[in-house]
């Protein structure tokens, strides 16, 4: 009887002994599996992720968002470099709207079948892309939105969202600042965004500034005396030149200049480009110009301060020297460090639907300091920001002193659709 | 007072920018009979070849470094010059007693050519600097500092007139020249060269051209090669103060003009319309001078190509219904990319054949189809949402009746007067209507939907592709039934004798207010399908560029055919899917369009316009029996004549 016991109890030993070590290797197979990479969705291999970028290369204004193709491209190559993600390398299929909608609109249906999310895209008629990514709900838009329907799109992701409206945070600054500038505001802005400076004025106007004069600039103009001299009779002292290019910025400033027009503050959002010192006959007509913006001085002057603009200059030039790192290039590099961020918190093998759910998960995005922090997932754009200004031909920090951004005081001026 | 004293220098300025535009323009008509709407664009390339001759940053092919005084007067005076010559020889040549349909094609073309040809070859992202005369000194006239650049322009612009006039009014060159556009015949029996007076009107023409570009680079700089072109878009209206003959009164023009923008900037109420006035100030100022000429007689028989056959009804009937069968088989065949851009060149074909009408039957020239498009595309979009077949009949209405209303001031108006006008028309829509945020909403583009058919829903873009070919095809039926009737009939005796038209009691008002109408419409229905296809629309659809390209492709494809405008729509669609394939070739819609264009001065009637070899055959036939018939009815007459002497 004992013996039959034992017999049984050695019978249970082995049973549970075979369970136990048949568990533990399917665990271990498992988890070989689950390290292993495989071609889990669309567009991905187990060696490379394909991802799709609908630019402007050509047409009507040829090479308009150059910089962004390559500034996406430099990022992919510097993360190839140190591997890739997860040992996958990211291949870019790179596509030209040419400036026309309906080119935007089939080149992205063109792609969507193939890759896997699309990143980096910059284009003018980014709206015409979003009725393909309306349609296709699962394909992560990872790029700078420009236009109000891309910035609608579920499943459209910006390293620094810019919903209808604008940021208030400098205007309450210089109205400190500055009270009585602010009750005698001019602007020259460009015909060719009448709602840019709707929403901005609306914004201004929010916050007690008054307008004085206004006037739409067509793109074949020339010549801006008259202006000055009116706004000069009127007594304009806040000159709001945001919204226009660095060309027409320089050319302003210096018929400015000419005619000693010399207000109390001139604030902008463009003069911060590689070429401005270059387009200004005489650089120091644009001394003390302000210019408040959402990202670090990526043409190189924080690149002590910021090691991802020391990153962005060094992949810039070792993948495109015949690119000049432009504003495009800056925000298509952040686009893409937007989606490997992404990418690595979706998983060993992501799916597109990861993808998304990782990007609306990420509420505090600041590509390492190349923007300022921005609720990616919630899509609110950011509440901080820098301010710089023109000292004889260099560009130079006011606030922050050192780096960083400031987020006091703060605010959006929301507007109505 | 100060004030109006500093707002009239400042006038005075740019109104001798306008003159020293214009003044080219009016030479190069007087001496060859030719308006050039190239003109900007060879002041353009001059500006681009001034910044490589002086520039320090210019690498490659004559990169030598001069200095601006001495690179300028290379341009000025040889480079310009020399392609002005080369211009007459290769283009305008082979164009002596052409049609004005076919040189202003030609001259078009070629604008369009040389900004393709700009852009590939300075690369468009990279500034070019150019620093103007005498950087950094200045006067000071009445409270306004002025440049000293400025005040060579001025001097530039006065020495021109002055000098022009001399010459082509005092001296025996001069009036050789005149004469040549005058009679060319007679020129040569006293013993004057055309071709040689011709090539020097050219070569004049062009260094004035560049002159313009030299000194306007300074103004425009970074140099940009639309705005160069465009600036002396601006222009025309000055030259047609001196109706392109009177140089004097071209200079007070561009002065005219030049105040009016700085007195309208200076004193207008601050607010929209404000916005709105300083670009559209020259095409308005243009469009009223267009108007208030002193009346030209009505033209006589103009030189037009001979019109190809027109289709019979079956035989109509038979083509449109085997466009639809091949959409039906082609269509589910086509990946949904081909297919939204196939859809895309039939929409532009339905546009396209609002020319047929208005330019092909009836001779009356228009730059402005796509402001008629974008009206139907606006009015689309605003009605019930944007997809209701209301929308549609408001698309075709709106269009029509601003057609009709642009159509009354231009009734007296025929050949290139019209078509400035429908120019001047189209910028000033552009930049007071399409750009103004009320129009196309608060983002700048407008949604439209699709319509629906009793029982078919056209949500699926291979349905929608089928149903705009229905509507090519009811459309191209439609204008052929027309041209077969009676109506067509007074539209052809329109554009071949208007003189001839009138005195056998046509009513030339009717029929032109209404093929303006018409055509207008048509192009309203193509906007509102243009709105349906591409699910949006937006300024950026509808400029005059666009409009000069669709022109140019329907001439060149044969501007009196259906087929024409079919292949036409279809390849202005497909160009940017050609141009990925030739990233380096930056423009290839203005390149192909401008190559394209240039070569019609041999083949006037375009591609499909009755020149394959069974229409030859039939031609030659048809010939044949005229002349056989010709010789029987003379001899019929001789015998009548023989037996009433006996």
């Amino acid at each position: 009887m004992r013996r039959i016991r034992f017999r049984r109890l050695a019978a249970t030993c082995v049973v549970v002994a075979l369970v136990v070590g048949l568990s533990a290797q399917m665990g271990a197979d498992a988890a070989v599996r689950r390290q292993t990479n495989t071609a889990s969705d669309v567009g991905i291999t187990p060696t490379q992720i394909t991802l799709g970028n609908v630019v402007t290369l050509t047409g009507p204004i040829p090479g308009l968002f150059k910089g962004s193709q390559a500034g996406t491209d430099a990022y992919f190559k510097y993360i190839n470099s140190l591997g890739g993600v997860n040992k996958r390398k990211l291949v870019m299929k790179s596509a030209d709207d040419a400036l026309n909608c309906n080119q935007n609109q089939t080149q992205t249906e063109d792609l969507v079948g193939s890759v896997f999310a699309f990143v980096g895209s910059f284009a003018v008629f980014d709206n015409c892309g979003a009725k393909v990514f309306a349609q296709n709900p699962n394909v992560a838009d990872v790029h700078y939105l420009l236009s109000d329907d891309a910035n609608k799109e579920v499943n459209g992701f910006s390293p620094q969202p810019a919903p209808p409206g604008f940021r208030t945070g400098p205007y309450q600054y210089y109205k400190q600042k500055y009270p009585d500038a602010v009750k005698k505001v001019g602007s020259l802005f460009a015909s060719t965004s009448p709602t840019t400076w709707a929403n901005q004025k609306a914004a201004e106007e929010s916050l007690g500034y008054k307008i004085l004069y206004e006037r739409a600039v067509a793109p074949t103009e020339t010549d801006w005396t008259t202006d000055i001299i009116r706004m000069k009779n009127l007594g304009v002292q806040f000159w709001d030149l945001r919204n226009q290019n660095a060309s027409f910025v320089a050319k302003m400033l210096s018929e400015a200049a000419q005619q000693n027009f010399h207000p109390q503050v001139v604030i902008t959002n463009s003069e911060y480009d590689a070429s401005f010192f270059k387009l200004i006959p005489d650089p120091t007509a644009a001394n003390g110009v302000l210019t408040d913006q959402p990202f670090a001085m990526f043409l190189g002057e924080d690149a002590k301060n910021v090691p991802e603009v020391k990153l962005f200059q060094t992949w810039m030039k070792k993948t495109h020297s015949d690119v000049t790192p432009d504003l495009f290039a800056m925000y298509s590099w952040a686009s893409a460090a937007l989606f490997v961020d992404a990418l690595k918190a979706a998983g060993q093998n992501p799916t597109r639907a990861g993808l998304i759910a990782a990007l609306k998960n990420i509420h505090s995005f600041d590509d390492n300091g190349m923007v300022a922090p921005a609720d990616v997932g919630n899509k609110k754009p950011p509440a901080c920001w820098m301010l710089l200004k023109v000292d004889n031909g260099k560009f130079v920090r006011v606030l922050p002193k050192s780096k960083g951004y400031t987020c006091k005081p703060t605010g959006y001026y929301y507007a109505k659709s | 007072m100060n004030q109006f004293l500093a707002y009239t220098v400042v006038g005075v300025v740019a109104g001798c920018i306008y003159a020293i535009t214009a003044a080219g323009l009016v030479v190069t008509y007087t001496t060859t009979g030719i308006f050039n709407f190239a003109h900007g664009a060879v002041g353009m390339v001059s500006a681009f070849a001034y910044w490589q001759l002086s520039s320090a940053d210019a690498i490659g092919p004559l990169s030598f470094h001069l200095s601006q005084p001495v690179a300028a007067l290379v341009v000025i005076f040889v480079m310009a010059p020399l392609f002005g010559a080369a211009v007459e020889w290769v283009l305008m040549r082979p164009l002596r007693g052409a049609s004005l349909d076919v040189t202003l094609t030609v001259t078009l073309g070629l604008l369009l050519l040389l900004l393709g040809l700009a852009v590939v070859l300075w690369d468009p992202t990279k500034p070019r600097i150019i620093y103007p005369f005498f950087r950094g000194a200045s006067v000071t006239i009445f409270g306004v500092v002025v440049t000293e650049h400025q005040l060579v322009v001025v001097a530039a612009a006065a020495a021109v007139a002055i000098f022009l006039r001399l010459f082509l009014y005092r001296t025996r060159t001069g009036t050789a020249l005149r004469a040549v556009v005058d009679n060319p015949e007679l020129t040569a029996l006293a013993g004057a060269s055309p071709e040689r007076f011709g090539q020097l009107g050219w070569a004049i023409g062009s260094m004035l051209a560049a002159l313009a570009g030299v000194l306007l680079a300074a103004i425009v700089s970074p140099l940009d090669a639309t705005t160069l072109t465009l600036l002396v878009i601006n222009g025309f209206a000055a030259a047609m103060v001196g109706r392109l003959r009177n140089l004097p009164l071209t200079f007070i023009g561009g002065i005219a003009l030049g105040l009016t923008e700085a007195y309208l900037v200076g004193y207008l109420p601050v607010g929209a319309f404000l916005s709105q006035v300083k670009p559209t100030v020259p095409m308005v100022f243009l469009f009223i001078v267009l108007i208030i000429l002193p009346e030209r007689r009505i033209a006589g028989r103009t030189v037009s190509p001979r019109a190809p056959r027109v289709a019979g009804l079956w035989e109509s009937l038979i083509a449109g219904g085997v466009l639809v069968g091949l959409a039906l088989v082609i269509g589910p065949t086509l990946s949904k990319s081909n297919l939204q851009t196939a859809s895309h060149g039939v929409v532009l074909g339905v546009i396209m054949l609002s020319l047929v009408l208005l330019v092909g039957y009836g001779g009356q020239v228009s730059l402005c189809q796509m402001t008629f498009a974008g009206l139907g595309a606006f009015a689309m979009g605003q009605v019930a949402n944007g997809a209701s077949w209301w929308g549609v009949l408001a698309a075709v209405g709106l269009a029509a009746v601003v057609g009709a209303i642009i159509a009354l001031p231009a009734l007296r108006l025929r050949g290139l007067y019209l078509a400035l006008a429908t120019l001047a028309f189209a910028q000033a829509m552009d930049t007071g209507f399409f750009l103004n945020e009320h129009t196309f909403g608060i983002s700048g583009s407008l949604n439209v939907g699709r319509v629906q058919l009793p029982g078919i829903s056209l949500d699926s873009d291979q349905t929608f592709f089928v149903f705009l070919t229905v509507i090519f095809a009811l459309v191209a039926i439609g204008l052929l039934a027309l041209r077969r009737g009676s109506y067509g009939r007074r539209l052809r005796a329109l554009a071949d004798s208007p003189a001839a038209s009138a005195t056998v009691g046509m009513n030339l008002t009717a029929t032109k207010l209404t093929v303006f109408a018409i055509s207008a419409g048509l192009a309203g229905l193509g906007g509102a399908l243009y709105g349906q296809q591409q699910g949006l629309v937006g300024e950026p659809d509808f400029q005059l560029l666009l409009s000069l390209t669709l022109v140019l492709l329907a001439v060149v494809w044969g501007i009196r055919t259906m087929t024409g405008m079919l292949v036409a729509g279809l390849l202005f669609a497909f160009f940017p899917v050609i141009q990925s394939h030739f990233p380096a070739l930056r423009d290839l819609l203005y390149l192909g369009t401008g190559l394209a264009a240039i070569g019609i001065g041999r083949n006037p009637n375009g591609i499909f316009g009755g020149n394959t070899p069974l229409q030859r055959r039939r031609d030659k036939r048809a010939a044949q029996a005229a002349a056989a018939s010709i010789v029987v009815a003379s001899s019929d007459d001789q015998s009548e004549a023989a037996r009433a002497a006996r």
